[in-house]
């Protein structure tokens, strides 16, 4: 039954889909307008604060600067790494940027699936696509597909789960 | 609806015991106490050094009314189908809860209840993983006789509404798998409580001093305790630690005593239910379906490991989790109790012929783990010659000795830690079960059912990459968090321990190595 004999010679393989090319640009958009709220906040703070002008001034740089170099970093090598995949008996999902998460769920302990769209999602036409099983530990996210391709992926996995009898735990 | 259903329907529904609206006699009590305390202080009242009793007597009253409120309009009714709660005056609230959902029935009595002659009543549902209310139903409180007939109506029946006499005795010959040993109070000292609990009476000393409006400066106290304590002679030191521990001890005995008095864990043929009874000032009553067991997991606190003791807790779906005190959460099978009987105890629970939980077969884990976790002991004892230096320098002592002092201390410690912290690691699979052990503070071996196992969660860190290491996590609907996680495996031991864990899912996702 396992795969190989030998311990050390295996790995778990990428999942085969990648999510859609515009979340990078979600991502982008989302992180560079949440640090930049940030860093309006201190400059604002700078003007107003008699005394310590300057310290906020300093903070709302560095805000900026740290949210420029992740909003253009993060975002690309997290679509790297998110991938996802939907088998006849199971979903397969990887995320992360510098912890590495891979999530598998057998088809037959699924309980829902639906989708989720905040407003930056809204503005790109993007879902994201949750999976719950009956674990506490939450659900597997497909997070930046496109939102009609996600609303066939959704209906597809509803028809299977709910073919599957039992109750999922 | 014929007539006969109207009746059934009507006659149904049951009332909570009036008697629960007297249980908010603590909130009176105390005040009344520290009023005929400081009238005999003082011999007067003045009513304006009161003003927190005569809200606190004002609390009790609208208290009771609102309790009265409730037991007016509470009623509940358990049906073939379902447990309904009713309830509520202006927000009218029903509560539905299939009965086949009901995972666990719990019923407790504090003081003022057992005084009163009333239990609570806790059902719990699959979704009360997260304590959330709205999963969970609470009918409190009802006459202990009453907790007990709901108990046994609400978990299933072999033989569904017949409730013949004859059949009475048979169903009440339960099976004692454990009971309380009172030798075991050996164990409840071993708890980092002790240290803790020895110091107490001055906390309480503090507040009732508050209370009685005595002017305490408690920086000053503080300072002043630090300064005697310095100045006294080391015996007389000695001495005083050593009060304090043997404080500790006998607040910890008690404890135990408190938590675990006439603790039996018995299982029910009859039902397929296993049930732990226990408790002295507040009694306590769990029942779990057996059908819902998914496991069991071995506590070992390291003053508890010491002494060959550990404590066993059952994992299964829908239990709620309480925080695990010094009282035990509320899967607790036994108290802290000998290791060998700890195993003993798991097997019968689960129905092997041996506990799944011994060590023996653990496989240890690479190398790679005792690095990393000697890399952490390192970076902790940095961090910690760092902040005594730093400390140092401020309050203008020799720093180079401060650091050295704490070097002495903190690089031994951290790294026996480390070491034993390896030592801990350690997974298998063996036979219905994975078996994951972790932990040197607190080593917990968890026996999962492969059965119960919904899913897998892999995780790397860089590092872990570099050193092909992986933290994986078997998924289930069982335990707080969802997971239980083999931490720091080989990346390829740790995949085919999954695959072979649950046949025929992983295996679709997992390739071989270019090498």
């Amino acid at each position: 039954m396992t795969v190989a004999q030998k311990a050390g010679a295996v790995r778990l393989r990428p999942p085969q889909n990648t999510v859609h090319r515009r979340a990078i640009t979600m991502w982008t958009t989302r992180s560079a307008v949440s640090y930049g709220l940030v860093a309006l906040v201190f400059l604002g703070l700078s003007a107003f604060v008699e005394g310590a002008g300057t310290v906020f001034a300093v903070l709302a740089f560095l805000t900026a600067l740290a949210g420029a170099c992740y909003a253009i970093v993060v975002p690309r090598w997290r679509y790297r790494v998110h991938r996802w995949e939907v088998t006849g008996d199971a979903v397969y999902t990887s995320s992360g940027w510098l912890w590495h998460q891979y999530r598998v769920a057998p088809m037959s302990r699924i309980q829902t699936v639906d989708t989720l769209r905040g407003p930056f999602y809204q503005l790109f036409k993007l879902s994201a696509v949750t999976v719950t099983t009956a674990s506490a530990m939450g659900p597997l996210t497909i997070d930046g597909l496109d939102e009609e391709f996600a609303r066939d992926l959704v209906d597809r996995l509803n028809r299977v789960t709910q073919a599957t009898p039992g109750d999922a735990t | 609806m014929t007539v006969e259903d109207m009746v059934v329907r009507s006659v149904g529904w049951r009332r909570l015991d009036p008697r629960m609206c007297l249980v908010n006699l603590r909130w009176i009590l105390p005040p009344l106490g520290i009023l005929a305390l400081t009238a005999l202080h003082s011999g007067s009242v003045n009513w304006e050094d009161h003003k927190l009793q005569i809200v606190s007597a004002l609390l009790f009253v609208y208290l009771t009314c609102s309790e009265m409120v409730r037991w007016r309009t509470t009623r509940y009714r358990v049906t073939d189908e379902q447990v309904e709660v009713h309830s509520g005056l202006f927000w009218r609230r029903h509560v539905a809860i299939p009965r086949d959902r009901l995972r666990t029935v719990d019923v407790t009595s504090g003081p003022v209840h057992r005084v009163l002659g009333l239990s609570i009543v806790t059902m719990g549902t699959g979704q009360a993983l997260r304590t959330d209310r709205r999963h969970q139903l609470k009918i409190d409180a009802v006459s202990v006789a009453e907790a007990g007939v709901l108990r046994e109506e609400l978990l299933p029946r072999s033989q569904p509404a017949k409730p013949a006499p004859a059949d009475v005795p048979r169903a009440r010959a339960a099976e004692q798998i454990a009971r309380l040993d009172p030798r075991w109070v050996r164990y409840a000292p071993l708890s980092p409580l002790v240290f803790v609990i020895g110091l107490a009476p001055l906390s309480q000393a503090y507040n009732l001093a508050e209370r009685l409006g005595i002017p305490v400066d408690i920086g000053g106290a503080v300072v002043g305790a630090v300064e005697f304590l310095v100045s006294i002679p080391g015996w007389l030191f000695a001495v005083f630690v050593v009060m304090v521990l043997v404080a500790g001890a006998v607040g910890t005995v008690l404890l135990f005593a408190e938590s675990w008095w006439r603790f039996r864990l018995e299982r029910d043929p009859g039902s397929g239910t296993l049930r732990v009874n226990r408790g002295l000032i507040t009694t306590r009553s769990f029942t779990l379906e057996e059908r819902r067991l998914r496991g069991a997991e071995l506590l070992e606190p390291f003053m508890l490991r010491w002494g060959k003791g550990a404590r066993l807790k059952a994992i299964a779906s829908g239990l709620r989790q309480t925080l695990d005190g010094p009282r035990g959460g509320s899967g607790a099978l036994l108290p802290p109790a000998p290791r060998r009987l700890a195993h003993e105890t798991a097997a019968s629970v689960l129905r092997e012929a041996e506990s799944p939980l011994l060590p023996a077969r653990l496989r240890a884990h690479p190398r790679a783990a005792l690095r990393r976790r000697l890399f952490r002991a390192g970076a902790a004892s940095a961090a910690a010659v760092a902040a005594a230096a730093l400390l140092a320098a401020v309050a203008g002592w020799s720093v180079g000795w401060s650091a050295a002092v704490v070097a002495v201390v903190a690089v031994p410690v951290s790294v026996v830690l480390a070491v034993d912290a390896y030592r801990s690691l350690g997974h298998t699979l063996h036979g219905a079960y994975l078996v994951t052990r972790a932990g040197a503070l607190r080593r917990r071996t968890v026996a999962l059912q492969r059965a119960g196992i919904i899913g897998w969660t892999v995780t790397r860190s860089p590092l872990q990459r570099r050193s092909g290491l992986a933290t994986v996590a078997a998924t289930t609907a069982a335990g707080t968090t969802g997971t239980y996680v083999v931490r720091d495996v080989g990346y390829g031991d740790g995949l085919m321990m999954a695959d072979e864990a649950v046949p025929g899912l992983l295996a679709q996702f997992i390739e071989k190595t270019a090498e």
